[in-house]
């Protein structure tokens, strides 16, 4: 294409701009990156990264309270967060991670823009209303932004979300967490470990609803055990700010007190950098295929901001597709073009403690299109994680009953967030209940379980009883 | 530990082979798939694979012997490892696999020649036991595989050169589940590899698995079936036969109808008033109610009108004599009398003599059109085809007609084109003005 400044332009630097960024870079694409805040995006810089961050803290401290069963004896049992010191450690992990991000944007020569990133229209992009720069192919990376209630109150100063409680400076005292979602039950097992007084409130009847019910049930029972209070089934209606605390009316009358509330009760699309060129938008979400092409031709939407899937590792995904396809529009010869998204098995991860992993479809959305067979294994039969004084949770596996095929994996329970990533690899390769009963799995490790689950399915699990 | 070589059973029927030559002699090395021996079976001659990977140690019959099949005819080892002495001529059990030698018979089925271009062989492909099993394992078709075997046999090396896109555990198990063929995919996967939404693009044909019960089936013909069979193929041969296709508006006749059976017990038929019409139109056009003679031709004067009825023992022609002369609700208690007899097998050898036309009616199974074949020693046959509703413009109106297909066959000996033409444009004259028959 002649006469552009770019081959494409991608507008947002999280996980799927920087990826598309770096993967157009590769196939010598010459690529502009617009970032309006820091590179990294949620998951750096607000989201995945620093929360695991606290998490590793939050399971010191609870392993701490364990330590003396296991005899070790503490002399002084006390301690303290200084907020101070653990946010500094966070920022420095998150710097270091974002730094990173940059040195491989400039190492692929990728030309980084900081600034507000505009399309104006089909390739053309405004950076901070002043500078155009122009390219044929346009990917927006615009990501999300977490969702504010739309409630009378709900603006006061103490009411957070998730990106400013992580800088915050001091745990408060009493903290309700509006939310049973992802966020809200990891943030809600960070602030109790840390010492706060917890309160999660769940608009559905059930804490983590998109997930299995053996699985919420099993997080619920774990919440309860440290002391986090949760109410399922109730509506926030309003917040009143008196000076001395925040009080939550609910419907039905309830009313809490709280010193903070945390809104974790979702993320929306920031549709900032779409502008206003007849791109389609539903339901807040800017449409794009599994070509993660949108309706103007040369304009692709990616992750989070097209919501097929508002995860990090499903942003790579998309972010790569876009690229391949988009550099095939800039008149590129791909050989991989053009390229689908394939998002069935994405795993999802919930860093609770004990960890939650997902992928495929829960055993109620399996019965809807297959005949189905369930295999479980209970974590308290595993070695590993007994040892590791982990035995709550399970494994469970969802399988055709005919062919075998692995239809979904949920997961409770220690390691969980890597051993769903070995559900999802044998999912994707299509590799039935039949041969993972037959891999073998080191011992003792909290893998095993998934093994087993899958021999239950066939009838043939070696540490369960006959059922 | 030393391992057996068997005499191999390549096929269900076969009770023993013969060795027709060592290739390797006791000491050897001998190779997994490498040819040990040349074997002839009861089909084909053919090398003889090594299972097993060691030394050649022990040759327990010399060449040129006949052995019973899945008897021990050598010892494959370590070198300077004992054979076992009390097992030498121990015969052992083999386990049919009926996998194998189903997928044969259903090549044999499926396809009756073989590319030549990967198999000489027609028919049954030549392959060594060991193939076999690799090619079922890896579940490619034998025809698939270009042969190296001296004799054109596929060997297990063959099968495993071929560079088949790999598959997945669960595309693999589908295939097989529904017999889909997957040699000829290609799949979405990283080089080619197959995956089950790939399956939906293998050739139809191949998708159902063939149930055991598909068995031919001897039917004997009726004496009427044989007699029928015979005329049919006299007149075929004998008659320079042309046929004609019309198409009536039968639109007025139905209503006609429809208001005469509101008055009356016995309703009438479409077909009646077809065959009143054809006794009509013939008596106007005597010609084709004729006899051909060779050098006459003899124009019946009574018209005797037969009507083809599908009884259970075959095609009976029932006649309506006279057929001319009758009102047409008697002609259709004479037609529904006839027909009655007919499929019940009541009818007298005297009510199926002397017809001069005969009208044959496949309309009630939708046919359009047809070629009917003359009854001999007739002249002509009236084919009665099925009613649709077709669209016409009337005095600039769209309007749904009812519109009958008839077909006419007659000897063009004794009649022409035309005449023909003629008469059967009389009769859909008569079926789209139906008072006319009536009267």
């Amino acid at each position: 294409m002649a006469n552009t400044d770019f081959d494409i332009i991608v507008i947002g630097g999280g996980p799927a701009g920087y990826i598309a960024a770096i993967k157009a870079a590769q196939f010598g694409a010459k690529t502009a990156l617009i970032e309006k805040d820091k590179l990294g995006g949620t998951c750096l810089n607000k989201g995945c990264i620093p929360t695991k961050n606290y998490l590793k803290s939050a399971e010191f401290i609870y392993e701490i309270e364990k330590a003396k069963k296991r005899g070790i004896l503490i002399n002084n049992p006390g301690f303290d967060i200084n907020m101070l010191t653990a946010v500094k450690a966070k920022n420095v992990i998150v710097k270091k991670l974002t730094d990173g991000v940059a040195s491989l944007l400039r190492g692929n020569k990728v030309t980084v823009y900081y600034g507000k990133g505009v399309i104006k229209e089909a390739g053309k992009v405004e950076i901070d209303g002043t500078k155009i720069i122009t390219a044929p192919s346009i990917i927006l990376a615009g990501g999300s932004r977490a969702l504010r209630l739309q409630i009378p109150g709900v603006e006061s100063s103490r009411v957070l979300t998730s990106d400013e409680i992580l800088d915050i400076q001091e745990i408060p005292r009493r903290l309700v967490v509006i939310g049973g979602g992802v966020v809200g039950i990891e943030m809600a097992m960070i602030f109790n470990a840390f010492g706060a007084s917890i309160t999660v409130v769940e608009f559905e009847n059930r804490i983590l609803p998109l997930m299995d019910t053996e699985i919420s049930n099993t997080i619920l029972r774990s919440c309860e055990k440290k002391g986090i209070a949760v109410k399922t089934g109730i509506k926030l209606e309003k917040i009143e700010d008196t000076s001395s605390e925040l009080s939550l009316h609910f419907a039905g009358g309830e009313i809490f007190a709280a010193d903070k509330i945390l809104l974790s009760t979702g993320r929306q699309a920031d549709l900032s950098c779409a502008g206003d060129i007849g791109l389609t938008v539903e339901r807040g979400k800017l449409i794009a295929n599994d070509r993660m092409e949108t309706v103007i031709p040369g304009v692709f939407s990616v992750g989070d901001l097209n919501g097929q899937k508002m995860l990090a590792h499903a942003a790579f995904s998309m972010g790569k597709t876009a690229a391949i396809n988009a550099a095939a529009f800039a008149g590129f010869e791909i050989e991989e073009a053009p390229a689908r998204v394939d998002l069935r098995f994405v795993p999802s991860i919930v860093y609770s403690i004990p960890e939650v992993g997902s992928v495929g479809l829960t055993e109620v959305e399996a019965k809807k299109q297959y005949d189905v067979v369930v295999g479980k294994f209970p974590m308290s039969a595993n070695g590993r994680a007994l040892a590791s004084g982990a035995a709550e949770g399970f494994v469970k596996v969802v399988a055709d009953k005919k062919y075998g095929e692995i239809l979904g994996v949920q997961i409770v329970g220690y390691g969980a967030s890597e051993i769903i990533n070995e559900a999802a690899a044998l999912m994707a390769m299509e590799i039935t209940v039949y041969e993972v009963s037959g891999i073998i799995h080191g011992h003792p490790s909290v893998s095993e379980a998934f093994m087993e689950a899958a021999a239950d399915c066939l009838g043939s699990c070696m540490h369960l009883l006959p059922s | 530990m030393a391992e057996r070589i068997i005499m191999p059973k390549t096929g269900m029927a076969m009770e023993e082979g013969v060795i027709i030559k060592w290739l390797k002699k006791e000491g050897d090395a001998v190779e997994k798939g490498e040819p040990i021996a040349e074997i002839e079976t009861d089909k084909a001659a053919m090398e003889l694979e090594s299972d097993y990977g060691g030394t050649l140690l022990k040759i327990l019959y010399p060449d040129l012997t006949t052995v019973p099949v899945v008897e021990t005819i050598a010892w494959i080892g370590e070198q300077g490892e004992q054979v076992p002495h009390d097992s030498l001529r121990e015969v052992i059990e083999v386990i049919e696999e009926p996998s194998i030698d189903k997928r044969l018979a259903e090549h044999e089925m499926v396809e009756s020649s073989v590319t030549v271009e990967a198999n000489l062989a027609v028919g049954k492909v030549k392959a060594t036991p060991a193939a076999k099993r690799a090619a079922d394992k890896k579940n490619i078709r034998l025809e698939k595989i270009v042969p190296s075997g001296k004799f054109g046999e596929v060997r297990e090396c063959d099968v495993l050169a071929v560079e088949g896109s790999t598959i997945t555990p669960l595309a693999a198990r589908i295939a097989a589940d529904k017999n889909i063929d997957v040699t000829t995919l290609s799949g979405s996967g990283f080089s080619g590899k197959i995956f089950k939404t790939d399956l939906g693009s293998a050739p139809i044909g191949y998708q159902k698995s063939i149930p055991d019960n598909f068995e031919d089936e001897l039917i004997t013909l009726t004496r009427i079936q044989k007699i029928t069979g015979k005329r049919m193929l006299q007149s075929y041969t004998e008659v320079p036969a042309v046929t004609e296709n019309t198409k009536v508006d039968v639109t007025e006749l139905l209503k006609i109808r429809k208001n005469l059976n509101e008055s009356l017990k016995e309703p009438i038929t479409i077909n009646d008033f077809i065959l009143l019409a054809t006794a009509k139109a013939l008596r106007k056009n005597l010609r084709m109610n004729s006899v051909f003679e060779g050098n006459s031709i003899l124009c019946k004067g009574h018209i005797n009108l037969g009507m083809a009825v599908a009884a259970p023992g075959g095609l009976l022609v029932p006649v309506i004599c006279d057929a001319d002369m009758y009102s047409i609700t008697g002609l259709s208690a004479k037609a529904g009398e006839l027909s009655r007899k007919g499929r019940g097998g009541h009818l007298q050898l005297c009510e199926m003599e002397g017809g001069t036309f005969t009208v044959t009616n496949v309309g009630m199974f939708g046919i359009t059109s047809f070629t009917p074949i003359i009854n001999q020693p007739e002249t002509g046959i009236l084919g009665v085809c099925t009613i649709e509703d077709q669209l016409k413009l009337i005095d600039g109106d769209i309007v749904n007609r009812k519109i009958m297909g008839l077909s006419l066959t007659f000897d063009h000996r004794a009649v022409d084109g035309a005449d023909a033409a003629i008469f059967i444009k009389s009769i859909k004259d008569l079926l789209e003005a139906p008072v006319t028959i009536l009267i």
